[in-house]
C-alpha cells in the first residue's frame, strides 16, 4: 500500500502578508510537488496494482481548502483520503506524530520539499522516524518484486539510478507524466460519491524564534507604459545589448 | 567544531563544498572553532581542502554511492558532536538531513542565520546553536587551498552503517539538440510565459539565441529537459537572459550567470526582478508578440 502525503501551502501567485512574526498567506493551495507525488502514486497502481492512501495536512485556514486537491486525487485514481489539522508547529513535530499511522505502507510519497519549508524536510524527516530509506529529488520508481528502483535526480542532468528494499520514504520532485486533467464534471461526482476521513492526531505546537523579512527592493530599471511603448523601448534595449 | 560535508560525485569534489569552506573558515577563525571537512568516496582527491583543520575521510568503493552518505554522517555527527554541520542545498545534500535541527536555504549566518522560502518571496532570520545548515550554492565564493592536512581515516564496516541501498549507475543526459550553457542569448520560457512558446522560439531565433525554460515547464513536458536552467538543469552565463514569465525561484537562480538579465513578469514582487537590470511588470503574452514584431521591421 502506497501513502501519499499532500500539504497546503500559500499560493504565491495570490501574494503574502509579510510582518516580522508571521507571513500569512491570502490563499492556500496543495504544494506542487506534493501533487507530482500524488501522480507517481496513481501511475505506480496502474503499472503494479497499489492500493493508495492521500493523507492531506492543512492548518485551520487551510482546512476546508485542501479538500479540492483531496478529491482530486481521488478523481486521479487515490483509493481514499484522510486529512488532519496541522497547528503552528514544526516539521519535526509532524513527523513524530505521523509515524504511527505511516508504518503501514509500504511506500510512502510526498514532495521533497514544500514551498513554505524552511526548518527541517518533513519528507526525510517521516523516514527518520520511521527509520526506514530516504531518496529525495525523484523523477521516477519503478518496482522489482520486493526491490524499488528509483531515479533520483542530480545537477546538470545526471540522473542517479538507485535500487532499495520496500518500505522507503521517497520525495518527488516531478512524476514521470505530469499530473493528469480532471474535468469539473469528474471533480464534483467524485466529491458526492467520496468522503475524506478526519484523523485527529494532537500534534504538539512549537514555535520557532524566527523573524520574518520582506526582500529587499530590487535594483531592476521598470520600463513602464503602454505595452507598445514597453515593446519598443524593449527592442531598442535588445538591440544595444546583442551589437 | 564546525563539519562541512564534502560532495563528491563521480570522485570529484563539488564547487559548492569550497564555497562552504570559504564561510566555516572565517566563522571558526572568530569562533577559534575546528574546522572538519568529511570527505565519503573512494579515491577523492583531498588536494584543495586545505582551509579545513583536519580531515575526517571515509574511504570506502561503496560509498561512491551517495544514498548511503546519509547513514555514516549520521555515525559521524555522534561520534563527533559538531556544532553545526554545513551541507550544500543540493540533490544529495538535502538528502544527508535526518533528526537535527536543520535550516534548509540558507545563504548566509553569523550571529543569526539567513535563508529564503517561500518561491524566494520571505527572508527568514534564526537563531540555530547546534545543528545543520544547507548552503545555498553560489552564497560564498569558493576558497581552494593547496595543502597538507591531517586525514583521519575511518572504516565503513567499523562504523556500522548499514548499506541497503544500491547505486546502480548514473544516467549522463542524453545528446543534446542544443547546449544552452554555451549560448550568448537565452530566451527563458516559465510557466507565465507557457502558451507562447513558438513566440519565444521566434524571438530566440531573431536575437541569435536558444530557448532555455524553468522548471515547471519542463516538468510538464513542454520542452526536453537539456533545456533546463537552473539546480538541477544547466547553468547558463550568457550575455543577455531574457526572462519571460519566471517568478525567479532559487532552483532556477542558481543556473544564471547572465551578464544582463532582462524580465518580464506579471507579479511585481516575482523573485526574478532582483538579480535583473530591466524589468516589465506585464502580460508576456501580450509584450513578447508586439516585441517580435518590432525586432523584425
Amino acid at each position: 500500500m502506497i501513502g501519499v502525503i499532500v500539504r497546503a501551502v500559500p499560493d504565491l501567485v495570490e501574494g503574502l502578508e509579510i510582518s516580522e512574526r508571521e507571513v500569512l498567506p491570502y490563499r492556500y493551495m496543495a504544494n506542487e510537488m506534493d501533487e507530482y507525488a500524488v501522480e507517481q502514486a496513481v501511475i505506480l497502481k496502474e503499472r503494479y496494482g497499489f492500493d493508495v492512501d492521500v493523507i492531506g495536512l492543512a492548518n485551520e485556514e487551510a482546512y476546508s481548502e485542501i479538500d479540492d486537491a483531496l478529491f482530486t486525487a481521488i478523481a486521479r485514481g487515490v483509493d481514499r483520503a484522510y486529512k488532519i489539522m496541522i497547528p503552528k508547529t514544526t516539521s519535526y513535530k509532524i513527523a513524530r506524530a505521523l509515524s504511527d499511522i505511516l508504518k503501514k505502507y509500504d511506500l510512502i510519497l510526498t514532495g521533497t520539499i514544500a514551498i513554505d519549508e524552511y526548518y527541517g524536510l518533513l519528507s526525510s524527516l517521516i523516514a527518520h522516524e520511521l527509520k526506514i530509506p530516504y531518496i529525495g529529488s525523484v523523477i521516477g520508481v519503478e518496482i522489482d518484486g520486493e526491490d524499488l528502483i528509483v531515479k533520483k535526480e542530480l545537477e546538470g542532468g545526471l540522473i542517479g539510478v538507485l535500487r532499495l528494499k520496500k518500505p522507503a520514504v521517497l520525495g518527488i520532485i516531478t512524476s514521470e507524466r505530469p499530473p493528469r486533467y480532471i474535468p469539473f464534471s469528474r471533480l464534483r461526482e467524485v466529491m458526492k460519491s467520496h468522503e475524506i476521513k478526519e484523523i485527529d492526531l494532537s500534534i504538539e505546537e512549537e514555535e520557532l524564534d524566527v523573524t520574518f523579512k520582506e526582500p529587499p527592493e530590487p535594483k531592476v530599471e521598470f520600463i513602464e507604459g503602454t505595452a507598445d511603448e514597453i515593446a519598443e523601448k524593449l527592442a531598442k534595449i535588445l538591440r544595444e545589448m546583442i551589437t | 567544531m564546525i563539519m562541512v560535508y564534502a560532495e563528491v560525485l563521480n570522485g570529484v569534489i563539488s564547487d559548492i563544498t569550497y564555497e562552504i569552506l570559504r564561510k566555516a573558515r572565517e566563522i571558526a577563525d572568530h569562533t577559534e572553532e575546528e574546522v572538519v571537512t568529511v570527505v565519503m568516496g573512494y579515491n577523492v582527491d583531498l588536494k584543495y581542502l586545505g582551509a579545513s583543520d583536519r580531515i575526517i575521510y571515509v574511504e570506502d568503493e561503496r560509498l561512491k554511492n551517495f544514498a548511503l552518505h546519509r547513514y555514516v554522517l549520521e555515525k559521524i555527527i555522534d561520534k563527533y558532536s559538531p556544532r553545526i554541520i554545513l551541507i550544500g542545498n543540493t540533490s544529495i545534500g538535502m538528502d544527508l538531513i535526518g533528526g537535527q535541527p536543520c535550516i534548509i536555504s540558507c545563504y548566509d549566518f553569523n550571529d543569526s542565520v539567513k535563508s529564503i522560502s517561500y518561491g524566494g518571496k520571505v527572508f527568514i532570520e534564526s537563531k540555530l546553536d547546534r545543528g545543520i545548515l544547507l548552503i545555498n550554492r553560489g552564497s560564498f565564493e569558493p576558497l581552494r587551498v593547496e595543502k597538507e592536512v591531517k586525514v583521519e581515516r575511518l572504516s565503513l564496516d567499523e562504523l556500522g552503517v548499514k548499506v541497503d541501498i544500491e547505486l546502480v549507475e548514473i544516467i549522463r543526459p542524453e545528446v543534446e539538440d542544443v547546449d544552452i550553457s554555451k549560448a550568448e542569448i537565452v530566451v527563458g520560457v516559465g510557466r507565465g510565459a507557457q502558451n507562447i512558446i513558438d513566440v519565444a522560439e521566434e524571438l530566440a531565433k531573431i536575437l541569435n539565441g536558444v530557448v532555455g525554460a524553468s522548471r515547471p515547464v519542463i516538468d510538464q513536458g513542454l520542452l526536453p529537459r537539456s533545456r533546463q536552467v537552473g539546480r538541477s538543469g544547466k547553468t547558463i552565463s550568457p550575455k543577455l537572459y531574457l526572462a519571460l514569465g519566471i517568478s525567479g525561484a532559487m532552483e532556477h537562480i542558481e543556473g544564471v550567470k547572465a551578464k544582463n538579465v532582462i524580465a518580464i513578469n506579471k507579479d511585481k514582487n516575482a523573485p526574478i526582478f532582483r538579480i535583473s537590470r530591466y524589468g516589465v511588470v506585464g502580460d508576456v503574452e501580450e509584450i513578447v508578440p508586439l516585441l517580435l514584431e518590432r525586432l523584425r521591421s
